[in-house]
């Protein structure tokens, strides 16, 4: 092969995926104009969905989309700190590696197995069972009676949430990992050394070290529940309104889409969702930023 | 056995009466962005047998090789000025064909590089892609690159095995190999040796004696009586220049700098 | 110095033990749990009418013939587009580094296009494609599920390029051999087990993906292997059916889920076994 092709070839790929890029950009703009000239900013705050008055406003999805991410990511965290210890630091030798391969597994099965399982499965459990008994213990406290109060139907932000939880923590979990693989050894047996437990090692070494990134890690969690779709739109209910009660039916904004886009009929509601796309895709943008700045801070720090 | 020789390497530096034309530095700069690494190297180099390049590590040596084939270029940031003359063309004339180059200046690194292919196509590999020849000529100039190399007897029934299932000191050779088998009229050696086991620094030592009769050898080395041993003319250098250049025998004798007599002593660590 | 660790000091520890191999425990009963359904539903379901029959109106046999073959086809188009451009990508990336300006923007567009939800590309297809050529097509689809595999296995093989020592390049450089042979014979060779890794991993998120297919090859309820009609697919077929209240089709769906699912962990048992003789070599 001669050399100038193939210089060429990769630079022409190169730019390809600087076109790619740009065509997404673009084409979410052109197809939300109508709807952004139509509703202008208003659009973030209005909480009207009404294809029959054709009046759309992405307030519900946004907060949908945030709250149920929040729920994914604190539960996901917890789950994926324990996890990542474990596998780090806690575990004997021979089981390190069948724990992270199984956990690895889970990353790799497909968002719409998520969603089935969701809703044929935890739902029914959430609306017999662990939905009744928050209720009950939640019951005379009483803001969180409101957020734990209504009708147990076992579809919503909270199912949606615990969906995507566990959706998340193979991918924290093995950011989190990585990580901790910054510390370099010698540190953690000089506090060995004197005589310290492992909780006190990673209290105060490992944490204080690796915080930076682990929040790093956290987020970056927290932009990939923000857009999974298929999990989210088996459990959510899909309702635009805004809930004062995790229990209650609702809407994220990739759920909205993957719901309403084929049925939509007239520009203004395709615009609508195409819209509601674009600010998916621009605070998508926004959390990878600051999860790569975290990360990047903490491998500098310790490199 | 008798390794045929299809056309014995021409010495392609040497004029037509027979006498090889030196190879001339002339007022060589190198920097690595903002780093002058080479500051102002004039030097002229016998034609023939080997030079050696002796001087603290970090003094610039391996920069200093690393021009005569171009190779810095595959880097951002790094760039050369001067001139570098081997048979009477400069090596950095923007002009210059750099594979035809690099075909002619043959360089062997510090550490072993086996390509991920059988014994056979490490060496045939470039030779195929480079010059146009038959297969049995191929597979003559592979046997006489092993021969030369010393490695022939050790590899001839494991010719199929990948390069990588050798020992270091005879992946180096394999390496050599590789380099000659192209014919190339300079030959580069950035410390061959300093990665492999006693045994295997004989051998190449050994190596290096044979292969000056036939090409011109710049050697890079850290191990002075290695530099002793193999060459008839040193170059010392410290901090990207010149310290002293004098025949072999006479800079480890009677250095006329005292740098260079301190260096001798108390060696690079 | 007291040599027994305090009560307080070694019950914090032994807490934290707990609390790890608590939450680890979770985690793995909650794939397990996934795994038994996955089971217990998709074998119910499985049979060979599934791979002979095409997908069946409500309440009546059937199997998914059709949708398996255009996944298939759709899966087979797309992986050679993404693993043509990704590859030339990541050799732009990790090869060219002269050019290191451009290679920074393509490295950080390509991390946004990796962490971009998959339906943002669905929509973007559709604007390109859909919406243009006046209906949902195959190869839209395909389209789609190609820019959702083209930043994995960019970054990927990025990885695993750059893993190659510098050394071998400029040997290879040094024996006069042009800059395209050093790659594609020396480079890519050493690489290898690397780079296939990076593509099996790409299809086994590609196979699943459901949400880039909602708007471009939509579904088809026949055999149709049109590559500019709607095509029928699995994952929208698994879709569809699980949110339909007809038995015979949620079966169909939880079998055709045990059937992605089981070939995704072949992938990854396949690409532990291809990649391990190179790392240990
Ligand atoms: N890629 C590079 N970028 C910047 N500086 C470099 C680079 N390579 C070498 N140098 C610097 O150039 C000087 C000479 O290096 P080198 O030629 O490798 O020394 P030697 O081979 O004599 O040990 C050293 O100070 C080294 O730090
Ligand atoms: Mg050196």
């Amino acid at each position: 092969m001669k050399d100038a092709p193939f210089r060429l070839g990769t630079r022409a790929s190169a730019w390809l995926l600087i076109l790619i890029f740009a065509g997404i950009l673009a084409s979410l703009l052109v197809l939300s104009w109508p709807s952004i000239r139509g509703f202008g900013v208003g659009f973030l705050v209005s909480s009207e969905w009404n294809p029959v008055t054709k009046e759309f406003g992405a307030w519900p999805s946004i907060v949908g989309t945030i709250v149920c991410s929040l729920i994914a990511i604190v539960l996901g965290t917890i789950l994926s700190f324990g996890i990542a210890f474990f596998i780090t630091e806690i575990a004997p030798r021979r089981i390190r590696g069948v724990v992270a391969r199984l956990i690895e597994l889970m990353a790799g099965i497909p968002s719409i197995i998520y969603g089935m399982w969701g809703l044929f499965v935890l739902v029914p459990f959430m609306a017999t069972t662990v939905q009744p008994w928050l209720m009950k213990v939640f019951a005379p406290v009483p803001v969180l009676n409101q957020i734990f109060g209504g009708a147990p139907t076992g579809v919503g932000l909270f199912t949606a949430g615990v969906v995507l939880a566990i959706m998340v923590t193979p991918l924290v979990s093995s950011v989190m990992r990585d990580v901790l693989a910054t510390v370099p050894a010698s540190m953690k047996e000089a506090a060995y050394a004197v005589s310290a437990t492992r909780w006190e090692v990673i209290r105060y070494v490992l944490l204080p070290k690796t915080k930076v990134g682990l929040i790093g890690a956290v987020i970056l969690g927290f932009g990939r529940a923000l857009g999974e779709t298929m999990a989210v739109t088996f459990v959510i209910g899909n309702a635009h309104a805004l809930t004062e009660s995790l229990f209650m039916p609702t809407t994220t904004i990739a759920a909205s889409i993957a719901n309403e886009f084929n049925e939509a009929t007239g520009t203004l509601y395709r615009s609508a969702l195409m819209e509601i796309g674009l600010i998916l895709f621009v605070i998508t943008f926004l959390i990878l930023l600051a999860s790569r700045l975290l990360i990047s801070l903490t491998s500098r720090q310790s490199g | 056995m008798n390794a045929t020789a299809p056309d014995s390497p021409a010495l392609s530096h040497v004029s037509e009466d027979g006498t090889p034309t030196p190879v001339e530095v002339e007022n060589l700069q190198f920097h690595y962005g903002s780093f002058h690494a080479l500051k102002d190297l004039n030097l002229r180099f016998a034609g023939t047998g080997a030079t050696a390049l002796i001087g603290p590590s970090g003094c610039g040596k391996s920069t200093f090789l690393r021009i005569f084939n171009r190779i810095y270029e595959l880097y951002p940031g790094q760039h050369a000025e001067g001139s570098i003359r081997i048979d009477g063309e400069n090596v950095l004339d923007p002009h210059t064909d750099l594979n035809e180059l690099r075909t002619k200046v043959g360089m062997v690194f510090q550490r072993p590089t086996p390509f991920p292919m059988s014994i056979f196509e490490n060496v045939a590999f470039a030779v195929r892609k480079v010059q146009r020849i038959g297969k049995q000529e191929l597979a003559d100039r592979v046997e006489w690159s092993l021969s030369k190399a010393g490695l022939w007897e050790e590899v001839k029934d494991s010719l199929r095995k990948p390069g990588s299932a050798l020992s270091g000191g005879q992946q180096q050779r394999l390496c050599i190999a590789r380099t000659i088998a192209l014919q190339p009229s300079v030959l580069l050696l950035d410390e061959p040796t300093s990665a492999l086991d006693p045994y295997s620094v004989q051998k190449v030592e050994a190596l290096v004696e044979e292969l000056k009769n036939e090409f011109k050898i710049i050697i890079v080395t850290h191990n002075m009586s290695q530099a002793r041993r193999v060459s008839e003319e040193t170059v010392f250098m410290v901090r990207g220049e010149v310290v002293e250049f004098a025949p072999t025998r006479e800079l480890f004798d009677s250095p006329r700098e005292d740098r260079t007599r301190a260096y001798l002593q108390v060696g690079d660590l | 110095m007291s040599r027994s660790l305090s009560f307080g000091r070694r019950a914090k520890n032994s807490l934290f033990y707990l609390f790890s191999v608590f939450t680890t425990l979770f985690a793995l009963f909650f794939l397990g749990a996934i795994f038994w359904e996955l089971i217990r539903s998709g074998f119910a379901g499985l049979d060979w009418s599934d791979f002979t029959e095409n997908t069946p109106p409500p309440m009546t046999d059937g199997g998914f013939l059709n949708a398996l073959v255009g996944s298939l086809i759709m899966t087979t188009i797309a992986m050679s587009l993404a693993t043509v451009v990704g590859v030339l990508v990541a050799t732009f990336l990790s090869e060219f580094r002269k050019q290191a300006r451009l290679g920074s923007v393509v490295r950080f567009l390509n991390d946004i296009l990796l962490s971009a939800p998959s339906i943002i590309i669905g929509l973007f297809i559709y604007a390109l494609l859909v919406v243009p050529f006046g209906g949902f097509s195959g190869i839209a689809g395909s389209i789609a599920l190609a820019i959702v595999a083209l930043p994995m296995i960019t970054r990927t093989c990025e990885d695993v390029l750059r893993i190659v020592p510098d050394q071998l390049r400029e040997a290879g450089i040094a024996l006069g051999l042009k800059r395209s042979t050093v790659t594609l014979r020396i480079i890519y060779r050493s690489a290898r087990a690397g780079m296939v890794t990076a593509v099996l991993l790409a299809l086994g998120r590609v196979a699943g993906e459901t949400a880039p297919l909602l708007f471009t090859a939509l579904n088809n309820s026949g055999f149709s292997a049109n590559l500019f009609a709607p095509m029928p697919n699995l994952p929208v077929m698994i879709y569809q059916f699980a949110m339909s209240p007809y038995e015979n089709w949620k079966e169909l769906a939880w079998a055709a889920s045990l059937l992605i699912t089981v070939f995704i962990l072949a992938l990854n048992v396949f690409s532990r076994v291809i990649f391990r003789p190179s790392t240990s070599s």
